[in-house]
């Protein structure tokens, strides 16, 4: 440089000096060290270490720049798997915060871990920089399963039955089964019911040529196998015809539980079946595809409905051999997503029936049709998390939820909406939002149901000229309002030595009896590591306030449940105030204390 | 007027016989141990299938069954599948019904990988050596299984014959309805099929020899992750070259089910790529690659059988609407035949390609098979008149008979068919080794060593309830004639297959125009 050495030289100069710092300073910013990652993979029923575990790192940050040490997986995951002697590693992990799930057939897969026997399970594996990780501790529990052998009814061991197991879903409607795995028995009548989380589970059996039928398309079935024909109608352990009267099967870790099932001659009636189809479009000639009818038992779900079909084709259908008992009637037509995929709708009502003489019935169809709407900017969650408008049948004997994403502008398209009454719920709103209101043009307000039938609401055909479809549009959108501005509810729970209680679920019951109908309208939340918890988002309501210790999920939706454990509430009313309703902790209901009110 | 009384008074007064019963026992005990809840179904061309089961004495009863010919088929669970024809005369009921099932044996074991951790729903199948109408060989997959979380299948109630076992991966795909499967948390390792004891070239399985009864030990075997492979390339029609959209299907073969195919869309026109199409993640193997597509009225297809041993990428599949296979029959001796009741098939000679429907013949002896896909074919012909037997069958200079007819994208030269009319008639009972008659046995006239290798000249027939049986339109000749308990179609028209029989066949000549008796021991199941 030339000249005099001025002051805006020098500023010059020192700005051009800290920028080099500066730089120099930035360059190890933009590369964090990376660092391994390892440990041993255990059961948690012996010293030995259990070999051969899929180990797999989640990135729980939204950079994309996540780690790459491991084979395999999709970007912001890697794998790895512990060799014969249970010890994996990760290598160049990015510092970032993690999950780490495990799994390995005949285990639970698991998702939590310590740093050593004894320490406290973590399930959030934060990652510094430089500093590697080892001695991590991943225990798996030995997985359940349910094994045993059908009988028919005559003691006969049958091979080609279909054994179901079912989750317990409650919903403020009844208790829904819904079908979680379903094998079929070989020779000696024997199954083996597998990949089962520990918990609550019914199983029925199921021997008939429909029963087969849709293991067709998966397996080729011995040709030795005699037809089933009518076979013997569904039973559910230990015995019973309805699901109502089954008895769960509780599983735990590695616990295999033999369990037996006879079918049982019953009564058997006819039942014909008169489906009324829609006239078909004068014009477009468009027809329901592939009208069929089937016959549930009560009580299973509607998304199982394409294994229940029976016999007929046009508008008569009909079974010979149909077991005393109740059952849904339901129809089912074809239908095509964006794309081109097909599948089963329903596309009538639920018609429950009770059948112990020969009988007919009548079931009438409707074309299904769309209904597009938007939610207002209030209730549209922000990304990663997925908003969706649900419409959930109202219906103890079948459920059915039908669902469509919400884009960023608020706008939805619900598909193959059939003819029904349905709640209407907003999934994945801002943590304080609720839905206020959801009305059609012959709906309850209050409710926020809408009823759907062949007339109202009004629908119309629209020609998709860029696919050459004909799309059957509903004229009026379902009216959603919603407040983003929902009560917040803050208090402390204890046990009954007046100890802090942590982890313990909160479940806010509302009074009133319409509001207890809408899953959306219970407060839920869990207490922190101080034993407070905030529940968000609430109406304002009058509301029970419970805190379990430790509770079977949902199970506070089921009316019978609600009316029992009613005395150990405590009444709160939340107000516009919000606030700290609660004048003390809640006391919490424990484990012993829950076994006094249920079974 | 007492006449007409009479007779109704002893129409009614004639007690119901029930028309056709009996009893199912099990075969393997000494002594007649009735079967209970065994399934009895009673066919016959003319009415609907009438289905029974077993009392706790074995026994069941059809009553008010006309009269005819009818396939009694029983099952029950265990044991193998039995069907016996029976003739039933008007105002003769048969309740002399005894049949036996034997025991049937079943395949199990346990599927592992490498570190020897048990794998769950790997499909595992029962593959059989099946044979084609010229006796080339394919496999069908018979029966198939899901393993457990311990890795065990069971492949139960096999019938007797020949197998391999193969497993591989299952792949779920969207749409295919499948009873709930605990299929999430797979780890997606794949693994390439793998055959018994532990190979990946079907040329290596090892055969599993299956008879009634058999108590098998378990077959385990170990499973290794691979890589993936993919198959593109392009598809089009052959007639105007176009590149055409369209879904393309990979199906391994002889596999069933339905979510065992591979499938893609290929790119559709105006696109400069139109055609194109990617399967990808495939297992290498043996595939049918299919595809069709409407052009205007027409439907084209192409079905091409294709071994895949690595990625491939520039696999050509050509649409076609198929060609018309045109020709007339005469008799050598100029005679005017009815051959009216004629019917023509052109059977693919790979049991894994399709072939085209059977074809009518008009009054001038013409015929015309339609929409015939480019392959291989073996000409057949059905109902020829009296002992009339098809002697040639030539397409321009090609022989059909010695060789199989080759189609490609046009229509073959119009085929000369000429019908012998010195065909000789057989009559004949199948006996066991003590002398009584054997039904349902399959009986084969085999044509001596120099002609063994024209289909033409074999007679194929199943023997009665009677263990009776008439081979009609045997050209003359030297023949060999063979009765099998049970045998897999067209098996003895593979190459090496009679090997094992040659001294257990009748040899015997067979003069022109003649008619004739033979006795033939049966070869049993074991």
């Amino acid at each position: 440089m030339s000249g005099a050495t001025g002051p805006l030289q020098v500023i010059t100069r020192i700005l051009f000096l800290l920028g080099v710092v500066s730089l120099v300073a930035a360059l190890p910013q933009q590369a964090p060290p990376r660092v391994t990652v390892s440990g041993i993979t255990f059961p948690a029923d012996s010293s030995e270490p259990l070999g051969f575990v899929t180990v797999t790192l989640t990135s729980l940050d939204d950079s994309p720049a996540a780690n790459r040490g491991g084979r395999g997986g999709p970007p912001g995951m890697s794998r790895a798997t512990s060799d014969g002697q249970g010890k994996f590693s990760f290598g160049l992990v990015a510092p970032g915060r993690y999950a780490i799930s495990s799994e390995r057939e005949g285990y639970t897969p698991e998702d939590h871990f310590q740093f050593g026997r004894g320490q406290p399970t973590q399930s959030i594996l934060t990652v510094t920089a430089g500093k590697k990780i080892e001695g991590l501790l991943l225990m798996l529990n030995p997985a359940p399963a349910i094994s045993g052998t059908v009988f028919g009814p005559y003691g006969q061991r049958l091979a080609g039955v279909t054994v179901q197991a079912y989750r317990v879903r409650y919903t403020p409607y009844g208790r829904q089964l819904v079908r979680e795995t379903s094998v079929l028995s070989h020779e000696g009548g024997e199954y083996r019911l597998f990949r089962l989380a520990p918990g609550y589970y019914y199983v029925s059996a199921s021997f008939s040529d429909r029963s087969l039928q849709p293991w067709k398309s998966l397996l080729e079935i011995s040709p030795n196998l005699p037809n089933p024909d009518d076979g013997y109608s569904t039973i559910f352990y230990p015995g019973e015809f309805k699901a109502s009267d089954a008895k769960s099967i509780g599983l735990y870790n590695g616990g295999v539980s033999m369990i037996d099932i006879g079918f049982k001659e019953s009564r058997y009636f006819s039942l014909s079946v008169k489906l009324i189809l829609p006239q078909p479009h004068p014009l477009l000639g468009y027809e329901l595809r592939n009208p069929r009818i089937a016959v549930l038992p009560t009580g299973t779900d509607l998304g199982t409905a394409s294994d229940y079909v029976i016999r007929g084709s046009g508008t008569n259908f009909s079974v010979n051999r149909l077991a005393e008992g109740d059952y849904v009637l339901v129809a089912l037509a074809d239908v095509q997503d964006g794309a081109g995929n097909g599948y089963p709708s329903v596309v009538s009502e639920t018609y429950p029936i009770h059948v112990s003489e020969n009988r007919e019935a009548t079931v009438v169809a409707m074309d299904p049709f769309e209904i597009p709407g938007s939610i207002p900017r209030g209730g549209i969650g922000s990304s990663p998390t997925k908003t969706q408008i649900q419409l959930v049948r109202i219906d103890s004997a079948a459920s059915q939820t039908i669902v469509a994403d919400v884009d960023s502008s608020g706008r939805y398209n619900l598909l193959n909406v059939g003819p029904g009454t349905y709640d209407v719920f907003v999934e994945g709103m801002p943590r304080n939002a609720y839905l206020q209101e959801a009305r059609f043009p012959n709906a309850d307000r209050r409710l926020s149901q809408v009823r759907i039938d062949a007339v109202l609401p009004s629908r119309t055909w629209v020609y998709d000229r860029a696919n050459d479809l004909w799309h059957l549009i509903c004229d009026s959108p379902i009216a959603v309002s919603v407040n983003p501005n929902g009560n917040v509810v803050s208090g402390g729970v204890v046990d009954h030595q007046g100890r802090k209680v942590a982890a313990a679920k909160i479940v806010l019951v509302p009074i009133d009896p319409a509001a207890r109908l809408r899953k959306d309208r219970y407060g839920i939340t869990y207490s922190d590591a101080m034993g407070e918890f905030q529940v968000q988002g609430l109406p304002p309501e009058a509301y029970t306030a419970y805190a379990f210790e430790k509770i079977e999920p949902d199970i506070y939706f089921d009316a019978e449940f609600n009316s029992r454990i009613a005395p150990v509430g405590r009444p709160v009313t939340v107000g516009a105030a919000g606030g700290r309703p609660f004048s003390s902790d809640l006391i919490v209901v424990s484990k012993a204390d829950l076994a006094g009110f249920t079974q | 007027m007492i006449a007409t009384l009479l007779l109704l008074l002893l129409q009614v007064a004639a007690p119901t016989q029930p028309a056709l019963s009996g009893m199912v026992v099990d075969a393997r005990a000494p002594f007649l141990q009735p079967l209970f809840d065994a399934r009895v179904e009673l066919v016959s061309d003319s009415s609907s299938p009438l289905t029974l089961r077993t009392d706790a004495n074995g026994r069941f009863v059809f009553s008010n069954v006309r009269a005819g010919r009818y396939r009694v088929s029983v099952s029950g669970q265990g044991f193998l599948r039995k069907t016996r024809t029976v003739t039933l005369v008007a105002g003769q009921p048969r309740n002399d019904i005894v049949i036996g099932l034997d025991a049937a044996p079943t395949i199990y074991g346990r599927i592992k990988d490498t570190n020897n951790v048990p794998i769950a729903n790997i499909l595992v199948e029962a593959i059989k050596v099946v044979y084609g109408p010229r006796g080339d060989r394919s496999v069908a997959s018979v029966e198939s299984a899901l393993s457990d979380d311990r890795g065990e299948y069971h492949l139960y109630w096999l019938d007797s014959g020949d197998y391999y076992i193969r497993a591989s991966a299952l792949m779920p795909k969207p749409g295919v309805p499948v009873p709930a499967n605990p299929l999430a948390n797979s780890f997606n390792t794949f693994f390439a099929p793998t055959y018994y004891p532990g190979f990946r070239d079907p040329k290596d399985a090892a055969t599993i020899h299956l008879r009634a009864g058999a108590n098998l030990s378990a077959f385990d075997f170990r499973l290794q992750p691979t890589s993936t492979v993919d198959l593109w390339g392009n598809i089009s029609s052959y007639g105007t070259g176009e590149g055409v959209g369209t879904l393309v299907t990979a199906m391994p073969a002889g596999a069933v089910a339905s979510v065992q195919k591979f499938e893609g869309k290929s790119i559709s026109p105006p696109d400069k790529n139109a055609g194109d199409f990617k399967l990808n993640g495939m297992f290498p193997g043996t595939f049918i690659v299919s595809a069709q597509f409407s052009q205007g009225s027409q439907k084209l297809t192409v079905h091409r059988k294709f071994t895949l041993k690595g990625t491939e990428r520039a696999f050509i599949l050509k649409l076609s609407p198929g060609s018309a296979v045109s020709g007339g029959i005469a008799a050598e001796s100029g005679a005017a035949l009815d051959l009216r009741s004629v019917r023509v098939a052109l059977d693919s000679t790979d049991p894994d390609l399709p072939s085209p429907e059977i074809a009518a013949v008009d009054r001038d002896g013409q015929f015309a098979v339609a929409r015939v896909e480019p392959g291989e074919y073996a000409i057949r012909m059905v109902n020829l008149p009296g002992e009339a037997y098809l002697k040639s069958a030539k397409s321009g200079d090609a022989d059909t008979l010695s060789k199989p007819l080759r189609v490609e994208y046009g229509s073959p030269p119009i085929i000369r068919a000429v019908l012998g009319m010195d065909g000789s008639r057989l009559e004949g009972t199948v006996v066991d080794g003590a002398g009584r008659a054997v039904p349902d046995a399959t009986v084969v006239l085999v044509p001596d060593l120099a002609r063994r290798d024209a289909p033409e000249l074999y007679r194929i027939e199943t023997s009665g309830d009677d263990g009776r049986f008439t081979l009609h339109g045997i050209p003359p000749g030297e023949y060999k004639l063979f009765a099998w308990e049970s045998i897999e179609p067209n098996a003895y028209l593979y190459s090496s297959y009679l090997g094992a029989y040659e001294n257990r066949g009748t040899a015997f000549s067979v003069p022109a125009s003649s008619s004739g008796t033979a006795t033939v021991r049966v070869i049993p199941a074991d």
